[in-house]
């Protein structure tokens, strides 16, 4: 330790003529080091200052000259003058640039001499510390102490003042609930005349899109524009899940998104329930329960228990949420949980309880209420206002009941329903109800709903064939008018997804079909061996689907079968899931998934505030 | 062709106003080129790489051990001041002060609450690795390896005392910066001790004004107040001094034993050297010290419910730092104009925005204020405890025979080694003959370390 | 240590004291730790504007910690129109569609107008003059193909913890992007 060399210890030199001279040449630079600093300093300021104030960027002089330019558009010498002005500018801006760069290293520079050589100066003029000897350290510790108590206390007394202080004068704007408008802005949010007053607007079609707002997505067509959701995630080891939330109620339902929310109901012979969660951190937001309707007997409740309360998945107009459960019960409610409306429309009569979801277009509510059997003239379709719940139009329907959920979709220049019935593929007019085309190719027990992909209705006729139709026609259809059908491996739960060029199908035993959408052509096909009630999604180019027993396959589809990889998310899935931007939200029998890269999209405060997009 | 072109463009021009939200649209279809131009593709240069963060964390372990050997083992005020103006360069002018522990805890308090958010790993070992060597060491980190202090540490020409009192008053505000710090980061709101860094802007040669004034104005302060931002304000400062007070090691002024000379009580321009100091023992003594020590024993968890009720009421307040709020209290402001300006600006765009769904702006705004009304307890909480556990412990009996630096004040620097007759002794400089043994002891072995 | 040979009871306990809260201090944070790699990606991320959210306010040119913003305006050129009257270089009603100043939208000239071929040019931004201001941006997107938009240049950008512009971005456009896809950018739509 000795050896190494040894530090240099800052004796203060005695006093000799040199030191003296030495120490006061370097207090004279550190002065003027500390000067240069200051000088340095305050034309730095100012100079950003000025430019705050004179942004070239926003000169008067250069508009008015644009101003002129637009009235006298030949004036060839406003023109120059113009051009010059713009050079003196853009070299106003860039000269101010380099300055600041070039004044900030010369305040370091200034900065570090006078550090340097003060420090070194007043090495020199410092006296040694001398001691004075004194007796009475405890008596000194403990008036320190007293007083350092005191001023312990009196510090936390004045910040404790000061902080209440803060939160006494400030008041919110905020209003605790949806009922009360904000004061005084009436006139900033009133629609034109002719419009009904006070309703928010509904979202643009785009925001409708970017959302996944009924079963299967806004097409219905089960595919996401979010292409960004991770292809492989790990329940065990948390990778690429962002959180699990618990599902408290039962239900086949899948999931549905608006903006930051997630949406799905569950019920069981005691309750019906809507819960709300955030989509960036799971945790639940809001639950309602819905009551029961007072019709619905104690034996219907029963039979019920063992096809389930609450297959139909919710939908969304992006102000309102709507459910509805095997009981009957329909209800709405705004984003925020408060409940707008309730229906109780009685137990349909079906054999394994009401399983079509709902689905909305521009804020009104398409309700298919098909039951009982064919020739008992229950069945109808209704387009129900979203914000009352009364009725639009109803058609009725003759007949018996069905589980696939209709699509609506802009084709032939109409808005049309697409709904499957009995033996008959069925189009309705969106704006009356009145039927449009009617088509006899499918049968049996109807559970995959139709989809409407490449101009080309497609219908799926359980376990039997899955018929493409091209819906510019009118009156009663014939085989005819078919573009093309296709039985292989056809699926008898699941519906078929398609993308702009392939239709794919999985059947409950795993089979998965992929064929060509313009002619039927099958292309591949791939044997997953396990069991599927729920439809697969399409993210890109690849395809999600979740099994029964709780594995997903994940694999890249096109017009060869690629590779699947099997996650296990270990519950039991029977809905399809749902997608945000880089998410996707799984519904298990107790648990909901939500998957997606760590921090992509959701870190920055406030991602909550944007409704939809 | 061109015309066709230009018409379509009237004619989108004309329409344009109404299809102005249709994004992305490709209104233009791409051209086919005749010549054989070739499209430039749009260059994305690279951000720093990760190794590069590695290194950084390497750099700091490295320097953090250095720092230790050069306090505690080496005893070298000139190491490090050597290694102070590494550190400026690597972490301060190099780095440009980011990444740096200051700001860490608030990554980790976002980390912890916000599922979605994950902590960068840099930023959690530059959150953990000096904690962890100041419960060992001390404040190895801030003797010459943090650039904030380095700078202070290097400006500080004339220091002047701060008094006793003054120091303890000051002393509380580092814990309750720390603790709003995190409640702010935790609640997604913002990164206070980033936004309100004074030095960040001057590593940068370029900042928000303020914060450059702030800066500059603190370094001018630090030529005579010993590191102002370090003892006064410093939130991760806060934090190293809880746990340097249970250090295993720390620094010591003298290599083996104290003389008593009193030449070393002036050294330290940080106010950290404390003299030795015997308390009578007797029952006359100890039993208004007991009493008094039980009195603010119990008086603790009071002023945490206190605070915390105070904490809970800064909620409205605070939560308005949270951009949701802030959106959501602009948009249900009574003042606010009833049209949209001619010309849009940030505000009213950011207002278009908030209309599209007041409703769940406004939940969601409540929600986050109700997650400030729970954090705020805590933040009072936390205040309460720092105030009742700063009156305990300046109400303890010390038993110091030496001279001997504050655990937790101590930065380390070293300005009071060589002050030290028995230092003098160590390197060379004295005869061991000048100094007197200790009293009752042979005269020890001069191997400073343990 | 020598000196501390001799322990009076006090001191003892004090130390003792040390050691306990020493062990529970390593432990805490070696909880933390573990919770945080638990939770860390390897992957850190970094700021980037989502095209599709940005309104164009125009902060990101004064907003940035950096006296010259880190945003700039790229440019897809495989979604450009290459027109020839291009509403993200000229202003409103130009006067002529030439690169006088008179003419153009960009108040630093950043954009450098380049003949291809009859009816096609070429729009190339000089990343050096660009300050961010989407003024071109704006022309761009409302009455073009959006092929010109705003991002953050990740060689510039000093990685903040919390973006300055990010706070007060009227369009909620910013968010932390993965390191190893540093960038939003538009392409072809397929």
């Amino acid at each position: 330790m000795m050896s190494t060399a040894p530090d240099k210890p800052s004796v203060p030199e005695p006093a000799s003529p040199t030191g003296n001279l030495l120490a006061a040449s370097l207090q004279r630079l550190a002065r003027v080091a500390s000067v240069f600093c200051i000088a340095v300093g305050l034309v730095l300021v100012v100079a950003h200052f000025r430019a705050k104030e004179a942004d070239p960027f926003k000169s008067t002089e250069m508009a008015a000259l644009r101003r002129e330019l637009a009235a006298a558009p030949k004036d060839e010498a406003l023109k120059t003058h113009i051009r010059e002005l713009d050079l003196a500018l853009r070299q106003q801006y860039f000269t101010h640039l380099s300055r600041v760069r070039a004044g900030a290293w010369l305040l370091l520079a200034g900065l570090v001499t006078w550090a340097v050589v003060g420090r070194r100066a007043r090495k020199l003029v410092e006296p040694p510390h001398l001691p004075a000897y004194s007796e009475e350290a405890a008596e000194r510790h403990l008036e320190a102490a007293a007083l350092g108590r005191r001023s312990v206390a009196i510090a936390g007394g004045v910040c404790g003042l000061a902080l209440l202080g803060l939160s006494m004068s400030c008041d919110s704007n905020l209003p605790e609930s949806a009922a009360v408008p904000p004061q005084g802005r009436q006139g900033a949010d009133a629609p034109p005349p002719g419009t009904t007053p006070a309703q928010p607007s509904l979202p643009s079609h785009e925001t409708y899109l970017a959302n996944w707002p009924r079963f299967l997505g806004p097409t219905g067509n089960a595919v996401t524009t979010h292409t960004n959701v991770p292809a492989i995630w790990d329940v065990e080891t948390g990778e690429n899940v962002l959180w699990k939330a618990d599902v408290p109620l039962p239900g086949f339902n899948s999931p549905i998104v608006w903006g930051n929310r997630i949406f799905l109901c569950g019920g069981d012979a005691t309750k019906r329930g809507v819960f709300c969660y955030d989509a960036t951190t799971g945790a639940m937001l809001w639950q309602q329960e819905v009551p029961q309707g007072p019709a619905v007997t104690a034996k219907q409740i029963k039979e019920l228990e063992q096809t389930g309360f609450s297959a139909p998945s919710m939908a969304t107009d992006g102000l309102r949420v709507y459910a509805i459960f095997a009981t009957g019960d329909l209800a709405a409610f705004d984003l925020a949980g408060n409940r707008v409306w309730l229906k109780p429309l009685g137990v349909p009569d079906d054999p394994y309880g009401h399983a079509i979801s709902l689905a909305t277009h521009e804020g009104r509510l398409l309700l298919q209420w098909d039951q009982g059997s064919e020739g008992d003239e229950v069945s109808k379709l209704l387009l129900l206002d979203g914000a009352t719940g009364e009725p639009v139009w109803e058609t009725p329907r003759n007949f018996g009941s069905s589980w696939a959920t209709p699509v609506i979709i802009d084709a032939a220049g109409k808005t049309q329903i697409i709904t499957v019935g009995g033996m008959d593929v069925v189009s309705y007019n969106l704006t009356d109800g009145h039927e449009l085309w009617r088509l006899e190719c499918v049968g049996g027990e109807l559970t995959p709903s139709p989809i409407f992909a490449g101009d080309l209705v497609l219908a799926t006729s359980p376990s039997d064939r899955v018929c493409a139709i091209p819906p510019d026609r009118s009156g009663e259809l014939s085989e005819d008018d078919l573009a093309w059908d296709a039985d292989e491996e056809v699926p008898d739960i699941t519906t078929p997804v398609a993308t702009e060029e392939f239709l794919f199908t999985l059947a409950t035993y795993g089979y998965l079909v992929c064929y060509d959408l313009k002619n039927g052509g099958k292309l591949w096909d791939h044997d997953l061996e396990v069991e599927f009630n729920a439809t697969p999604a399409i993210v890109g180019n690849r395809l999600y689907a979740f099994s029964t027993e709780g594995a997903a396959f994940v694999g890249e589809v096109g017009r060869e079968a690629g590779e699947f990889t099997r996650i296990e998310l270990g519950e039991p899935i029977h809905a399809s899931p749902a997608f945000a931007p880089g998410r996707m939200f799984v519904r298990g029998e107790q648990t909901l998934f939500g998957i997606g890269a760590k921090a992509a999209g959701s870190t920055e405060p406030g991602t909550g505030a944007g409704g939809g997009e | 062709m061109r015309f066709r072109r230009i018409l379509q463009l009237l004619m989108w021009l004309w329409l344009g106003w109404s299809v102005a939200s249709a994004f992305g649209a490709q209104r233009f279809p791409p051209p086919e080129f005749e010549t054989d131009y070739v499209m430039p593709v749009t260059a994305t240069p690279a951000p720093r790489s990760l190794a590069m963060q590695y290194v950084d964390v390497a750099v700091l372990a490295g320097a953090l051990a250095v720092a230790t050997w050069l306090a505690i083992r080496r005893r070298s005020r000139r190491g490090l001041i050597g290694l102070s103006v590494f550190s400026l360069v690597y972490f301060g002018f190099y780095r440009t002060g980011c990444i740096c522990p200051i700001g860490s805890p608030q990554n980790v308090a976002l980390g912890l609450f916000d599922p979605a958010y994950a902590v960068p790993l840099t930023a959690a070992a530059f959150f953990v690795l000096p904690l962890v060597v100041a419960l060992f060491a001390g404040r190895s980190f801030c003797a010459g390896v943090c650039p904030q202090g380095a700078l202070q540490d290097l400006v500080l020409i004339r220091p002047i005392k701060v008094p006793a009192w003054l120091e303890n008053a000051l002393g509380i505000f580092p814990y309750v910066f720390l603790g709003l710090g995190v409640l702010l980061a935790a609640t997604g709101s913002t990164f206070l001790f980033c936004r309100y860094d004074p030095f960040v802007p001057l590593f940068r040669l370029s900042g928000n004004v303020l914060m450059v004034s702030v800066g500059l104005g603190l370094l001018i302060l630090g030529m005579f107040v010993g590191r102002p931002y370090c003892r006064f304000i410093c939130p991760y400062g806060a934090l190293l001094r809880i746990t340097s007070a249970v250090s295993r090691w720390r620094v010591r002024i003298t290599p083996n034993y104290c003389t008593q000379c009193r030449l070393c009580e002036e050294s330290c321009p940080y106010g950290a050297i404390r003299e030795p100091v015997l308390l009578p023992a007797t029952p006359e003594s100890l039993a208004p010290d007991r009493r008094r020590m039980l009195r603010l024993i119990l008086v603790t968890p009071v002023l945490m419910a206190l605070a915390g009720w105070v904490g809970s009421g800064l909620a409205t307040p605070l939560s308005k730092l949270h951009p949701t709020v802030a959106l959501a209290e602009g948009y249900y402001a009574p003042g606010r104009p009833d049209a949209p300006p001619p010309v849009a600006t940030p505000e009213s765009l950011a207002l278009e925005r908030a209309a599209k769904n007041p409703d769940t702006l406004r939940t969601d705004a409540l929600a986050v204020r109700q997650r400030f009304v729970t954090g705020g307890w805590w933040f009072g909480a936390w205040v309460g405890l720092v105030i009742g556990v700063r009156l305990i412990v300046l109400s303890l009996r010390p038993s110091r025979t030496d001279f001997e630096p504050d655990r937790s004040a101590c930065v380390a620097c070293g300005r009071c080694y060589t002050s030290c007759p028995n230092e003098r002794v160590r390197l060379g400089l004295l005869p061991p003959e000048a100094i007197p043994p200790p009293p009752g002891r042979d005269l020890p072995d001069s191997n400073p370390a343990s | 240590m020598a000196t501390e040979s001799t322990h009076s009871n006090a001191v003892s306990r004090r130390d003792f004291l040390r050691g306990g809260v020493r062990v529970a201090g390593m432990t805490g944070a070696g909880l933390l730790a573990g919770v945080l790699t638990h939770k860390a990606g390897a992957t850190t991320h970094v700021w980037q504007i989502d095209p599709a959210k940005c309104v164009r306010c125009g902060l990101c040119a004064t907003e940035c910690v950096l006296e010259q913003s880190a945003v700039k305006c790229v440019h897809s050129h495989d979604i450009c129109g290459y027109c020839e009257l291009c509403t993200g270089y000229f202003e409103p009603q130009p006067n002529a569609l030439n690169t006088g100043a008179e003419n153009q939208l960009c108040p630093t000239a950043a954009i450098i107008r380049k003949f291809i071929e009859d009816p096609y040019y070429e729009y190339v931004i000089d990343e050096d003059l660009c300050i961010g201001c989407g003024k071109c941006v704006e022309g761009c997107n409302r009455f073009g193909n959006g092929s010109l938009y705003l991002q953050v240049r990740q060689d510039r950008c000093v990685n903040c913890n919390e973006c300055s512009i990010a706070r007060v971005c009227a369009g909620d456009a910013f968010r932390r992007v993965p390191v190893d896809h540093a960038y939003l950018l538009k392409t072809k739509p397929h």
